[in-house]
């Protein structure tokens, strides 16, 4: 037995039975109860509106500085965590993400690639994301914004993150149709270091947050793109992306859902390349996407595969909801940060039209 | 490291799993026993609940140790940090850094991995083929609206993530990035998302 292990073992246990004699307060924070926040004026709204801080929010993230830190994830389906290096000189951002939970993963992320490295398979996707026509166009001035339509904003003061000064504001959504959040910032940087999504009744569903971070870390911009590029001796894997709209692959959606504005729609394909020569390609998948805003809904339609689309119903997981269904010839898959409700209108309202 | 099942009496080899799966050390192969026989003891959902609150405090405090003294914390610093942290609740509840350590264990205690997903509408087998018997008989948007009045289940159930749903949700993730929330915090939503066997 490892002697390292074993200790933990034997602390856990002493721990384990202190922690028993506090259990109630603590649980009750943890099962997701709307936390006692040390927070100031939690009534006061903030001196501006959403839309402001939104966009005041991304372009400190614009801006930002280099950081290295450590994220927890949680729900209460899942947790983890993962290493983040972030490197920014103003016109170009790049982020290392390293998995530290759960299967090895290395994220790369150079502007607008992702490399994705799967040590385990030794395989590599590669990405390109494509503006999708969403944030932060849907701020820009003259452009129609929903957003201060379905959630409000409200300050909740300042608190301590990871051992930084952060502010924090709680967007309140106005319907049942989408979740709330708690965003603290960086004082300073305007970096976001802890995310909550919080459902109707203010039940925490997800939370993502540092527990350690370094800001102004010197992370080299170029030791990551060198990394991101050695791609030597893995399988690598292409999405292939198309764009289109969803009318011309024959579908519409009968009643929009409220506050959800399509932003862009793709057909993905991917290509596993095992060699220069040859080449696979998997069943091509459209992806028509929705925001609100802040929400994002995916519909993914495909056709019916009798082996493999057996299960249709709903699932979630934190935060994100999925909705499957057959519908006629096609499987359709719904997925989105979104209350389940909202993905069944979704679904109630595709329609084959060809 | 690779996780030995030794001799140790009773629980200790779970518990002793358990701890290699927080380190992301447990082989694949034992992990589906360890979940079960996790999710009817108490003493293993409380012990995956402190080990992630020894992850935490090891975090926390490690760049600190090894800057000042050039070694990890000892475990009898640990204990102290706990039962120091365990014994002050009236203070502790307050606290935001203390609040999230126990967010995040209790959240574990829940998860024991990150594979699985509630069902939330149709339980499997069941309502999957009334929707697929409707499907049958009826025009595409009448599935939709049949899907829309399913009743969900009194009790929710759970299961292990499948890869296409994986695949679709990476896809959600990556290409989703419409949101205001996904630019300055992209990472936070989903970089860091497990997927399972990728």
């Amino acid at each position: 037995m490892n002697n390292a292990r074993a200790a933990i073992v034997f602390i856990a246990t002493l721990g384990s039975f202190f922690s028993h004699a506090q259990t109630n307060p603590l649980l009750l924070a943890g099962t997701g109860s709307a936390p006692q926040t040390s927070v100031a004026s939690a009534d006061t709204a903030p001196a501006i509106g959403i839309n402001e801080w939104l966009l005041r929010m991304h372009e400190s993230a614009m801006k930002r500085r280099s950081y290295v830190g450590t994220l927890v994830q949680s729900s209460p389906q899942a947790m983890s965590s993962a290493r983040i290096w972030h490197a920014c000189d103003g016109n170009q951002q790049m982020e290392r993400v390293e998995t530290l939970t759960g299967a090895p993963r290395s994220t790369f992320r150079h502007n607008d690639k992702l490399v994705i490295f799967m040590p385990q398979d030794k395989l590599v996707r590669m990405e390109k994301r494509e503006s999708t026509g969403g944030f932060p166009d849907v701020l820009k001035p003259g452009a129609a914004t929903t957003i201060p339509e379905f959630y409000a904003i409200k300050s909740l003061g300042v608190e301590r993150i990871a051992g930084l000064e952060a502010e924090a504001v709680q967007l309140l959504p106005k319907d049942p149709l989408r979740f709330g959040y708690r965003i603290w910032t960086e004082k300073k940087s305007g970096l976001v270091v802890k995310l909550q999504t919080l459902d109707a009744a203010n039940n925490v569903l997800e939370q993502a947050a540092f527990s350690e971070l370094q800001l102004d870390a010197p992370v080299k911009m170029e030791k990551l793109q060198h990394m991101m590029a050695a791609t030597e001796g893995y399988r690598v894997e292409r999405a292939e992306l198309t764009k289109t709209t969803a009318a011309t692959e024959g579908w519409i959606l009968k009643t929009a859902v409220p506050g959800f504005r399509p932003v862009s729609c793709f057909k993905r394909g991917d290509t596993t390349v095992n060699s220069a020569a040859s080449a696979t390609s998997a069943q091509p998948i459209m992806q028509w996407i929705f925001t609100d805003g802040l929400a994002t809904v995916s519909l993914f339609v495909e056709g019916f595969d009798k082996s493999r689309h057996t299960q249709e119903g709903s699932m979630a997981s934190g935060s994100t909801h999925t909705l499957s269904a057959r519908m006629q010839d096609y499987w359709m898959t719904a997925v989105g940060e979104v209350p389940a409700q909202t993905l069944k209108m979704f679904a109630a309202s595709l329609e084959r039209k060809k | 490291m690779k996780y030995v099942n030794d001799t140790a009496p009773n629980t200790e080899p779970s518990l002793l799993a358990l701890s290699a799966l927080v380190d992301s050390e447990l082989e694949a192969g034992q992990i589906a026993p360890l979940v079960q026989a996790s999710v009817q003891s108490a003493q293993l959902q409380q012990a995956w609940k402190t080990y992630h609150l020894i992850g935490d405090s090891l975090r926390a405090h490690a760049a600190d140790v090894i800057g000042s003294r050039g070694h990890l914390p000892s475990a009898t610093a640990l204990a102290d940090n706990m039962r120091v942290a365990a014994l002050s609740s009236g203070v502790a509840a307050n606290d935001s850094v203390w609040r999230w350590k126990m967010l995040a264990g209790v959240a574990g205690v829940m998860a024991v991995g990150a594979l699985v997903w509630n069902i939330v509408g149709v339980a499997p087998g069941t309502g999957g083929a009334v929707l697929a018997g409707n499907t049958q008989n009826t025009q595409g948007a009448t599935t939709a609206v049949a899907v829309a009045n399913a009743t969900p289940p009194a009790t929710s159930a759970v299961m292990i993530r499948d890869q296409r749903l994986d695949e679709l949700l990476a896809a959600h993730k990556q290409f989703g990035g419409a949101s205001a929330l996904q630019q300055p915090a992209g990472f936070l939503r989903n970089a860091n998302f497990p997927t399972s066997g990728r």
